[in-house]
């Protein structure tokens, strides 16, 4: 038990860079997916088709091929080797924004039909019809979404652990060669991953039922 | 305002206006002319093309073929050309439109509902847009409903909102796409209420309504529209209780003696 607590001080050290990782990924992926997303609702095919196809590759290859092929293949063509916490906020947050992406379009798909063409027939421009009209009702579906993948970015982020970055993931595999202790070690690494991410996912659950109370409609007198 | 040469000037002309969804013809050279301060009403059985010829008029529906002008803008030249957001802008702002099912925005209060395009599609100061957006709450009806959410009215009210919100903009023209059609009775006679208001003041109104009362009460003429085409128009009298052509006959009985 003593070993379990030991482990956990020492892991702990790796949180900062757990979290540096996933909050610099997902930010740079929630601005990046925004013209992404603006592509692929684009009315010109040539956008649609470049939307689709980034969104698609980055989600049918695994992010370790991608995490090798930035931080091992790019400087065998001649290009500045990137430091490893670079190369996986690079990496992860463009994965994000095509997973982003597709969350942005569920919760505009969300919103009906009509609230589009009531903005359009009282001569609101795109720019108000979206700030105004559009994103406030899409955020409701889109943020619980966004925070579910929160979490799952949050776990995924073990593996930039290979190319050197000291998370906690790497700080128990040295542990592990360290100490020849490998059970207490991943357990508690997996303890504090359930920390990190526990009160995330209970956040998640009380916000996707307080949006979704507050706007449910009462048709009708 | 309103000379007698001002009402016989065609204010709104759809000529030959054609809608065809994957090759099929909705609206199949449909053309109508409005005078200033005419209120027109459209009946006609379900898919029949009224409601996307109604769309067509405010470009919320694009037209295969076919021009329509309001109050002398007209936004394509020749069908299939993209408008000018400029002159969609210019359009949109002369027409108002109420939806059968409201399409009010559930985040926004019935004041901010209404104000809002007089702000960011107008350019109204804030607090001239609170002013006009008051005025018409309270002519509708529900001056004491302003800081109330959509979800917290009832139908017929929220379809008020949606009356007042479309004449926030002083358009020349409102359309009405089955105002009453999402509400029981009741409710849809303060809708009525208020459109029969609206009328009385000179409103140049096209209607697409399955209230024959309203219809021939309120407005200046009727056109029967079944299958894309206009089947039969004229006094609303005279269209309902004496039709001329077998279709609008057959679908008058039908709506009458139910």
């Amino acid at each position: 038990m003593t070993d379990f607590f030991h482990y956990l001080t020492v892991l702990s050290s790796g949180v900062r860079y757990t979290l540096e990782l996933t909050f610099a990924a997902v930010g740079l992926g929630l601005v990046l997916a925004i013209p992404v997303t603006a592509a692929r609702r684009s009315s010109s095919r040539a956008y649609r088709f470049l939307g689709t196809a980034f969104v698609e590759l980055l989600r049918a290859i695994p992010p370790l091929p991608w995490l090798f092929l930035v931080f091992f293949a790019l400087p065998t063509m001649g290009l500045t080797p990137l430091q490893p916490m670079t190369a996986g906020i690079l990496v992860f947050g463009i994965i994000s924004a095509a997973y982003l992406t597709e969350i942005y379009r569920a919760g505009f798909r969300a919103v009906p039909a009509g609230q589009a063409e009531a903005a359009a027939a009282l001569g609101l421009g795109p720019f108000h019809t979206y700030a105004r009209i559009l994103v406030p009702q899409a955020v409701k579906t889109a943020l619980p979404l966004a925070l579910a993948y929160f979490i799952g970015a949050l776990k995924d982020s073990a593996i930039v652990s290979v190319i050197g970055v000291q998370d906690i993931s790497a700080r128990a595999v040295a542990q592990n060669v360290a100490n020849s202790n490998g059970l207490i070690v991943f357990l508690a690494a997996a303890a504090i991953y359930l920390c990190l991410s526990l009160p995330v996912a209970l956040f998640g659950r009380w916000l996707s039922y307080r949006l979704g109370t507050q706007n449910a409609v009462r048709v009708g007198a | 305002m309103e000379t007698a040469a001002n009402r016989a000037r065609p204010f709104l002309e759809a000529d030959k206006v054609s809608v065809a969804f994957h090759g099929k013809a909705a609206v199949d050279e449909i053309s109508l002319t409005v005078t200033a301060g005419e209120v027109v009403s459209i009946i006609g059985p379900s898919g029949s093309g009224k409601s996307t010829f109604l769309r067509c008029i405010n470009h919320l529906q694009v037209p295969t073929s076919g021009t329509i002008s309001v109050d002398g803008v007209s936004v394509v030249d020749r069908p299939g050309q993209h408008p000018k957001a400029k002159d969609l802008a210019r359009l949109r702002r002369k027409v108002g439109m109420v939806f059968q099912s409201f399409n009010l925005f559930p985040h926004l209060t019935a004041l901010e509902n209404v104000t809002l395009a007089q702000v960011h599609a107008m350019g109204r100061n804030k607090s001239d847009a609170e002013e006009r957006g008051r005025e018409l709450l309270a002519q509708v009806g529900l001056a004491d409903r302003a800081n109330h959410r959509p979800s917290q009215c009832s139908g017929g009210q929220q379809q008020r909102i949606a009356i007042a919100r479309a004449l926030a903009l002083d358009p020349k023209v409102v359309l009405f796409d089955e105002p009453t059609s999402a509400l029981d009775p009741e409710l849809g006679a303060d809708v009525l209420k208020v459109m029969r208001d609206l009328a009385n003041s000179g409103m140049t109104m096209i209607v697409v309504t399955h209230e024959m009362h309203f219809a021939e009460d309120v407005g200046d003429r009727v056109v029967f529209i079944a299958d894309g085409k206009v089947v039969e128009q004229g006094n609303p009298a005279e269209v309902l209780r004496h039709p001329q052509h077998e279709r609008t006959q057959r679908f008058l009985k039908a709506v009458l003696d139910r």
